[in-house]
């Protein structure tokens, strides 16, 4: 029992479990000690809080794959453009849903619920002719519907009624935050995922019209006017306002000081910057206005985009005293800029990450302001560019704990966190250690990028660890790296460096043979001759591999979709491979292959193999059929064979031994080809 | 669908029938005439839901299929899960017709993807719907669809929607005989 209460924290706060007080009473009463039951106090409990104690109880599951995605093997997505591709599609879905029932709402009129769901009602559409009050309005402004808000405004204004200004302010708090624009859907992140929000354009005139309309236009009117006009990118009339707020000696709000603050990005060096920041400040404190973490947090912002001097660092570290002093904790986007300050350059002081971790601990934290979720791909970025290997390691303890890795932002920066931390491990761990993270990670929470795999694969090929070779090959399928020809030819040329154990090899050659029929299937398409250029390599390597087992099957699969694909490959053939495999398939007495080979060499315009076969075959007193087949080749393409007499001697010797014996068996080989 | 439209109503009848006469046991004297007096309509129990056999055995049935409703919760389970026919339940015409409603709708939308029986599960107020579908589309047209049918049929139903989709590249799967 007590077990499973230490498992389900549903007391968080406190420091005895309910249970516990319970038993210890019973267990003093055996005693004789009658003792005072102590009744402990309530504790206000959210209506989630047994959700969450129970969640708690249960970690993350690496092997399954996100939420958002459909829990099927067909369905989970492999790579990063799946993922991408499969969550857009989904709101590509809804957005089409809500399409229709925009566009014929006469179809979906039939609402039974009683009461009804607000979450599902339509928007109701404002009109210039309705009869509305302020009561309508305040509806619009609470549910952001900014252009209900505008009309109502206009037909309260046209009637002759008047608006208290409490109702005008917070009309004037969203038009100015939403830019007198429909907010946007928040079910669609499709905007963010792809790309980031560009720098939005003043466009709310109306939001003068509501400012001049207000009775007394007190230092809240100007601080939201001023802020929506900085968040828009019209800090000059922004500044207008300022001015004006000066003559009449008022005082703004910390929001208001906060939006100036950021405005100071338009002086063009740090001292001016520096100038316009103190000059905030100095008001602010004129008027006796505590600053807060967002006024911390734009002052490090401006301060991360001047250049990185002895200065700049000097004031940074003054600002993070001036912050302890006044009680605010730094949220991690003043830590993130920090890191922007510190570590930018190569001198600087980087040891500053280590710091800011020890200041972290394994703090629960949470987002507290718009570009906290900046910090942690940042932070691993440094890790990786100082390759610590215990400082990543620390840095992940901290994203892992506490569900601290919802702040790893958008999925491009999660992306970015891994990869690095990716590329340490491989870079400085043992090839168990990072087949371990391998494991854990890929391809669920993260997909290697393919620079990253092919060093994986070349770790592995450092240590010789063999028994992870099957994995990598069938994830380099699984995981559609061969998009890119470019990755097969470094694969393959990673594989080919040397032999490995039967099995493994089996294991190889099977998955030589999986890319061979990608590379058909690509160049099969239509319009993909353009897009399908191999580099010979490709083909050298794989029939390099493949001859390492002396599997014929599949080399000839290999040597027919190279005369197939002949032009679409760039380069020469290498000689040095074609002739081990005739050297292999006169050792297997296979004339086939050696047929199949030479006309291969000659569809590649290279006669040097031809020679070299003839020579060879007469030399070891080849059947008849074989040297017929050989003839035929060379008679249909006009060939003139080089003299061979002297070059291969010494090889001639080697093969002589072998051959002798077996003349009878090429010669049945040689037939039975014929048949 | 008319097999399965008997199912459903098979369904509502025996459990509207078994709820009435659990009323009535608690008063012992009334068993008698509750035995011998029949007020529902005939229910055809020997043909009703049962899949029509061919003379060269070429009908493919599903597990689902072949077993005749009295198995509900036997050997098989129910195709709409709710507690709308329970007793001192609600909304059961409602219920029923709304998931004939969704039953459409997904045939519709999902054309010719389905395999077997769509499964409608009610649990509070949120509706799931599963289901095996075909891999004849890419995943990518899988997640437009889901995300399409949830947001139409959460609007429509005014109430939460979800969807678990289970795929399978054999059209015949789900097929256990032939009759």
């Amino acid at each position: 029992m007590s077990k499973l209460v230490t498992k389900i924290p549903l007391l968080v706060n406190q420091t005895k479990p309910v249970v516990n007080v319970g038993f210890n009473r019973f267990m003093h009463h055996e005693k004789g000690e009658l003792t005072q039951i102590k009744i402990p106090k309530r504790i206000p409990r959210d209506k989630t809080d047994i959700l969450k104690a129970l969640s708690s109880t249960v970690g993350t599951d690496p092997t399954a794959a996100h939420f958002k995605f459909i829990d099927d093997p067909y369905l989970i997505p492999n790579n990063r453009y799946h993922k991408l591709v499969y969550s857009l599609s989904k709101e590509s879905g809804r957005k089409a849903a809500k399409y229709f029932m925009k566009e014929f709402p006469q179809f979906f009129i039939r609402d039974e619920a009683e009461p009804k769901v607000e979450a599902f009602h339509f928007k109701e559409l404002y009109d210039e002719s309705m009869d509305l009050n302020e009561e309508d309005l305040l509806t619009a402004i609470k549910n952001h519907q900014i252009d209900n808000a505008i009309t109502a405004f206009k037909v309260i204004k046209a009637a002759g009624n008047t608006i208290t200004d409490a109702t005008k302010i917070s009309l004037l708090e969203i038009v100015c935050f939403f830019n007198s624009l429909e907010a946007p859907d928040t079910d669609l992140r499709e905007k963010f995922v792809s790309e980031r929000p560009a720098d939005s354009i003043w466009v709310s005139d109306f939001a003068f019209e509501v400012f001049d309309s207000l009775s007394v236009k007190d230092g809240r009117a100007y601080s939201v006017m001023i802020a929506g006009l900085c968040k828009h990118s019209a800090i000059e009339r922004a500044l207008q306002l300022h001015d004006a707020v000066k003559e009449n000696n008022l005082s703004l709000t910390v929001e208001g000081y906060n939006a100036l603050i950021l405005a100071a990005i338009r002086g063009q060096s740090f001292e001016n910057r520096w100038s316009i920041i103190m000059q905030v400040i100095s008001e602010m404190n004129g008027h006796k206005i505590p600053p807060n973490l967002e006024t911390f947090a734009n002052i490090f912002e401006i301060l991360a985009r001047c250049k990185s001097t002895g200065e700049v660092r000097d004031k940074a570290r003054g600002l993070m005293a001036e912050m302890k002093r006044c009680n605010i904790e730094p949220s991690l986007s003043v830590y993130n800029n920090l890191l922007r300050i510190f570590a930018n350059g190569n001198n600087a002081r980087p040891r500053i990450i280590e710091e800011i971790l020890n200041e972290l601990g394994n703090k629960k934290l949470s987002m507290r302001h718009e570009k906290d979720d900046f910090f942690f791909s940042n932070a691993m970025s440094i890790c990786n560019s100082l390759s610590d290997i215990q400082l990543a390691y620390k840095l992940h303890s901290l994203v892992s704990s506490h569900q601290n890795y919802l702040l790893l932002g958008s999925t491009e920066f999660e992306f970015r966190y891994y990869n690095n931390l990716f590329k340490l491990i491989v870079k400085s761990e043992s090839i168990d250690k990072t087949m371990e993270a391998y494991y854990k990670f890929v391809p669920n929470i993260y997909v290697p990028d393919s620079s990253t795999f092919i060093e994986l694969i070349e770790a592995i090929e450092l240590y010789q660890a063999d028994r992870y070779i099957p994995q990598v090959c069938s994830d380099f399928l699984l995981l559609e790296y061969y998009i890119a020809p470019e990755n097969i030819t470094k694969f393959l040329n990673i594989l080919s460096r040397k032999e490995y154990p039967k099995e493994i090899q089996e294991h190889v050659n099977n998955t030589v043979l999986d890319i061979m029929r990608v590379i058909q299937s690509k160049t099969s398409q239509k319009n993909a001759s353009e897009l399908a250029n191999f580099d010979v390599t490709i083909f050298d390597n794989s029939l390099k591999i493949l001859s390492n087992n002396k599997d014929l099957n599949k080399i000839r699969n290999v040597l027919s979709l190279l005369r197939q694909l002949k032009n679409s490959i760039n380069g020469p053939l290498s000689l040095q491979t074609m002739r081990n495999l005739v050297d292999m398939a006169i050792e297997l007495e296979s004339g086939k292959d050696i047929v199949e080979i030479v006309k291969t060499t000659v569809a590649f315009d290279d006669v040097s193999v031809l020679s070299r076969v003839v020579h060879l075959c007469k030399k070891n007193n080849a059947s008849q059929n074989l040297l017929d087949r050989l003839e035929e080749i060379i008679t249909k393409n006009g060939i003139v064979l080089q003299d061979y007499s002297d070059e291969s001697s010494e090889s001639s010797e080697s093969s002589d031994s072998s051959s002798e014996s077996s003349d009878d068996d090429k010669a049945q080989s040689g037939k039975s080809t014929e048949k | 669908m008319l097999l399965n439209s008997c199912v459903g109503r098979f369904v509502n009848l025996q459990l509207s029938v078994c709820s009435s006469i659990k009323g009535s046991l608690q008063s012992g004297s009334t068993i008698s005439w509750v035995r011998n007096f029949q007020t529902t309509s005939c229910l055809h129990k020997v043909v009703v839901a049962r899949p029509k056999k061919t003379k060269r055995r070429t009908n493919p049935v599903t597990y689902e299929e072949i077993h005749p409703p009295h198995f509900i919760a036997v050997r098989k389970g129910f195709n709409s899960l709710n507690t709308s026919n329970l007793l001192a339940g609600t909304r059961s015409g409602e219920t029923a017709i709304e998931d004939m409603f969704i039953r459409k709708f997904i045939e519709g939308t999902w054309h010719r993807l389905l395999l077997g029986k769509l499964i409608i599960k009610r649990r509070a107020n949120l509706i799931i719907l599963s289901g095996f579908f075909h891999q004849s589309l890419a995943p990518s047209k899988f997640y437009f669809l889901q995300g399409y049918t949830e947001e139409i049929l959460a609007y429509v139903l005014k109430c939460p929607v979800k969807m678990e989709i289970m795929t399978c590249s054999d059209r015949k799967a789900l097929v256990v005989t032939h009759v």
